[in-house]
């Protein structure tokens, strides 16, 4: 069926390119290799925390693409209505932000044994479905990859048990930007990540 | 969506870069469609919000990293898994009432191996050694299953966040946990049942937390706001549970 609507589309010529089969497994294994290089570096008991961190920030880095991420907590009017400026300094914030998200949860899971599922097409993004196992249940984390250019497959959002993480920071910023402006937004992430924000 | 929309969104080289304008949005507008919460107890829930708060930070963390300090993780995971296997009951009815009888019976079959070959529940050797999962349904999933839309958000003493559907469901839920089989025992070496059964639901949660230290301050770090990240946070979640 999905075969079938993919060759009208391309008939018609309205699709730019038509999924490979193998984008999934490059998407899947993209998730799967810094997941393991998370869990492993996590088991590393002979490294220093901040080493750790910092090694932990280097794997995740080029899996996720945190400035569209950021566009996207935001949102269209919301981020049109910024200047230049304003943007670059909510990037950046957003950017720390969800780094440090990242490193406080990770630390929870120490015991760090996931199961993998296989990758799901949704549209032309790919979802890689995982079950990370915790002291005491199962956490299910779906990673939600698109194809950037040439770059290849970039993370753009992540959910945790249906929870995605970019729809929980837009309806929070649009709650601050309905009774305050870009400004007061700033004001308040700059206090979260202690200080300066830079 | 029209063929013409799909197709045009499926086109890859259409991304623009890093400062491109609504091309970008056009292709996640996954985000864009959901409506703002309608919040209309928000004041009550905030300071509902807060009492439970304190009560975490000043009462059950305390406690849990104490109990956590005494008694080996090994044995608190034991007892989780214990109270959990006696929950059964609830996973159960809410599977069948659903119509999902496949996880009905594997919730049965869990229910079966774990009292049996698990140590009454102790060991989970259904997941590990037959990878049956549990099936986590509740009287709230329920009703969200028939079509009852979740209602105002609700944050309840002690048991946190919920919204009206979701809270009216644990009564019934209530009903078939350990506590309430408890609490309708005969009195007990002069102990009150009723005290009792809150007594297993603290001791519950108290060893719950014991081995989730960090998770709720680090969620709570996330937040600009807390109190609306877990609203909605809470809301999300269990619309994704309901649809599964």
């Amino acid at each position: 069926m999905k075969k079938a609507f993919a060759g009208i589309a391309l008939l018609l010529g309205l699709a730019g390119r038509p999924a490979r089969a193998g984008d999934a497994e490059d998407a899947a294994a993209l998730v799967r290799d810094a997941v393991e290089a998370v869990l492993g570096c996590l088991r590393d008991a002979d490294m220093a925390p901040e080493a750790k961190r910092e090694k932990i920030v280097g794997i995740i880095e080029p899996v996720f693409d945190f400035a569209l991420m950021g566009k996207l907590a935001l949102g269209e009017r919301n981020w049109t209505a910024m200047s230049p400026s304003e943007r670059e300094e909510f990037t950046a914030l957003f950017t720390r932000r969800l780094k440090d998200s990242y490193l406080g949860k990770i630390e929870l899971f120490t015991e760090g044994e996931v199961v993998y599922e296989p990758p799901r097409a949704a549209g032309n993004k790919i979802h890689v479905a995982t079950r990370v196992r915790s002291k005491s249940d199962d956490v299910k984390v779906v990673y939600k990859l698109y194809r950037k250019g040439a770059e290849g497959w970039r993370g753009y959002d992540f959910e945790i048990e249906g929870v995605s993480m970019i729809a929980s920071y837009r309806s929070q910023y649009a709650e601050v930007l309905s009774s305050g402006t870009a400004k007061d937004l700033l004001a308040r992430m700059r206090e979260q990540a202690g200080g300066a924000g830079r | 969506m029209p063929l013409g929309a799909k197709a045009r969104e499926a086109d890859p080289s259409a991304t623009p870069p890093a400062d491109g304008a609504q091309a970008a949005f056009e292709e996640f507008d996954e985000f864009a469609r959901e409506a703002p919460a309608r919040d209309p107890l928000r004041r009550y829930n905030r300071l509902m919000f807060n009492f439970n708060d304190k009560a975490y930070f000043w009462v059950f963390r305390p406690l849990a990293v104490g109990y956590g300090k005494t008694v080996p993780e090994g044995v608190r995971k034991s007892v989780q898994r214990g109270l959990n296997n006696l929950e059964f009951p609830v996973r159960f009815l809410n599977c069948g009432l659903q119509g999902k009888f496949r996880k009905a019976g594997r919730e049965a079959g869990r229910f079966t191996v774990n009292t049996t070959v698990g140590l009454l529940g102790l060991f989970d050797p259904a997941r590990s050694w037959l990878h049956m999962e549990p099936a986590e349904e509740d009287f709230g999933q329920t009703l969200g299953r028939y079509g009852v839309g979740p209602g105002w958000p609700l944050v309840l003493p002690f048991l946190g966040q919920s919204n009206v559907r979701d809270g009216l469901g644990m009564i019934p839920d209530q009903f078939l946990k350990p506590g309430a089989y408890v609490a309708c025992m005969k009195p007990v070496a002069g102990m009150n049942p009723t005290e009792l059964g809150v007594g297993v639901w603290c001791y519950d949660k108290v060893n719950y937390v014991s081995l989730n230290i960090g998770l709720y301050e680090s969620l709570k770090k996330d937040a600009l706001d807390p109190y609306t990240m877990m609203r909605d946070a809470y809301g999300r979640m269990r619309e994704a549970r309901i649809r599964e």
